[in-house]
């Protein structure tokens, strides 16, 4: 029988994980969790002494040497992850972004230099069995 | 910029070819003169890879040193007996390279929005619905022809940085727009020379492919009235908010703007906050800009004056179209109507008289309750019945009065019918069009 993995590391740590996706079924599943900075390290430990397989994605990827700072995908990025700084360059913060779930950049580029890294929900499952 | 290209010369292959049609790298190219004489127009795209690669990134990739790959068929002639060839070609296998383009550097350009439901795809980029965002380009306070607006400076044979290299302007661009402060140049480089730091392919999702180019003007300042030009700063600069999810010429205009809020990131339509991006390299502008002064000063760039001024008078005119563009009112006639009560013999008498096919059958407020047609009639008194209600198709595909002819017919094609009622918006029978009425109209 499953365990209830996430919730056992969320009491025994008292760190607040927040599940963007999850798949799953009474053998097992994946996740797609949130964790806070601080307690990463932790959270990411504990998941894979219960013999979770954890992988931290990289959600967007750009290619510098494509692009050529046109600021295309800025106005279309809705949580402010692309923004344009005083040499105006393009710039992209993997913190903010929302990743594969949104992707608007990525049709948007002009260049063809953004591409949605792929979540592998096999690389990033917590297979809580 | 779209209208951009670049003109190249393959040399003759053995026994020569006149090539009737041309691609490089799947990318259809122009043939517009002689034997091996091409134009690769930066707009083409990839019969493979449509929207993904196109004659901008076969420039980009011949100006980068990479080899592409001609293919070329022929009809075959006494002198050019060839019929067809495939090779590889660099750009050092060209006789000539030359950037052409006959419309660059916009002196500004509206800043683009959507006011529909739905997301769009132009030529200015992705549109969000409800005016989500908007993006513009140009460089504003930074444009050569905002810095020299009447021409005093920059005209034919003016010399200046293209792609990476010193090219020069050979005439005002088409659609060159001067009073309305849209003015345009037409530009030629040896694109040999170019490097692809400028020079950049570019392909815009769902509405084609293009291509990027940077180019820099040097404005003397001969005297104080250039002086004062030139200092023209981004607030001074102002554009329209365009709604672009309006299809037609003229689209709805709904605010002005300056270049100063464009760059901020942000503008006010309607008292609605909307993030705005450039669709341009502001960091190449600036970069071209630094270039270009360095080689002036360094003594490998020479000022040229013009040797013909460029107009500064000319209108932008729209086309002149000499067939209407056809409506369903334009074709629509009166339609024979019948109630939904009558006899199946009396409609296949009206048939004959009024020498139709289709007969619309309405209620006392002549709204549209059903259509019935020739062939339902036949078979029903084959069938020996005699209620038309038995018969009658109540689910009816229609057409409005103003909607453009070309979608009536497109409606009848997909399903698979021959005429539409023409209704109001209260469902009122207004009249009827047939595919035959619309083949005599649109020739088809």
């Amino acid at each position: 029988m499953a365990k209830p993995t996430t919730a056992e590391i969320i009491l025994e740590h008292k760190v607040p994980i927040n599940i963007i996706t999850a798949h799953v079924t009474s053998k097992g599943g994946d996740y797609l969790v949130d964790i806070p900075d601080e307690s990463l390290e932790t959270v990411v430990t504990a998941f894979r002494k219960k013999g979770a397989t954890v992988t931290l994605p990289k959600l967007i990827e750009i290619d510098k040497d494509k692009c050529f700072n046109c600021g295309a995908c800025v106005s279309i990025c809705p949580v402010e992850a692309i923004t344009v700084d005083e040499d105006n360059s393009v710039n992209f913060d993997q913190e903010t972004c929302v990743g594969s779930t949104c992707s608007a950049c990525v049709e948007a580029c002009p260049a063809r230099a953004i591409k949605s890294v792929k979540q592998n929900n096999h690389e990033l499952s917590n297979n809580a069995h | 910029m779209c209208s951009s290209g670049a003109i190249i010369n393959v040399g003759h292959s053995d026994p020569p070819i006149k090539i009737e049609k041309a691609w490089i790298n799947d990318v259809p190219i122009c043939h517009p003169g002689a034997a091996v004489d091409l134009y690769i127009g930066a707009t083409s795209m990839s019969e493979r890879q449509p929207f993904e690669y196109g004659g901008g990134h076969v420039i980009e990739d011949l100006v980068s040193g990479k080899e592409v790959e001609l293919k070329a068929t022929a009809y075959g002639t006494d002198c050019y007996p060839r019929t067809q060839v495939k090779t590889r070609l660099k750009k050092d296998d060209l006789n000539q390279f030359y950037l052409l383009n006959f419309r660059n550097c916009y002196q500004r350009y509206n800043c683009a929005v959507n006011g529909s439901d739905e997301t769009i795809y132009t030529y200015m980029g992705k549109l969000l619905p409800r005016l989500r965002n908007a993006t513009f380009s140009g460089a504003g306070e930074l444009n050569p022809l905002m810095n020299d607006p009447d021409y005093e400076t920059i005209g034919i044979g003016t010399r200046i940085f293209l792609g990476g290299t010193q090219g020069y302007v050979i005439s005002e661009g088409t659609q060159h727009d001067p009073q309305n402060r849209f003015g345009t140049i037409m530009v030629r480089g040896d694109a040999k020379k170019m490097s692809p730091e400028f020079l950049r392919g570019a392909s815009f999702t769902a509405y084609g492919n293009t291509l990027y180019v940077g180019l820099g003007i040097p404005i003397p300042i001969l005297n104080e009235g250039l002086a004062k030009k030139a200092a023209i700063r981004d607030e001074e600069i102002l554009t329209n908010v365009v709604d672009y999810s309006v299809p037609r010429k003229d689209r709805p205009k709904l605010a002005q703007v300056s270049y100063k809020e464009l760059k901020s990131g942000t503008i006010t339509v309607n008292d609605q906050r909307i993030k705005v991006s450039s669709l341009s390299s502001l960091k190449t502008a600036r970069k071209i800009a630094g270039t270009l002064k360095s080689w002036i000063e360094n003594g490998k760039f020479f000022l040229t004056a013009p040797v013909e001024r460029l107009p500064a008078d000319s209108v932008f005119k729209p086309m002149r179209q000499t067939a209407e563009t056809p409506f369903v009112a334009s074709v629509m006639q009166t339609a024979v109507t019948c109630y939904a009560n009558e006899e199946i013999r009396a409609i296949a008498e009206r048939i004959v008289t009024r020498s139709v096919n289709h007969i619309i059958i309405v209620d006392d407020d002549n709204k549209l309750d059903g259509i019935v047609t020739s062939w339902d009639i036949t078979r029903a008194m084959a069938e020996g019945k005699t209620a038309l209600s038995e018969i009658m198709t109540r689910r009816v595909v229609t057409a409005k009065p103003d909607e453009p002819l070309e979608a009536a017919s497109r409606r009848m094609a997909q399903h698979n019918i021959s005429a539409l009622p023409v209704i109001d918006a209260k469902r009122k029978v207004l009249g009827i069009i047939t595919a035959e009425d619309v083949s005599k109209l649109l020739g088809r």
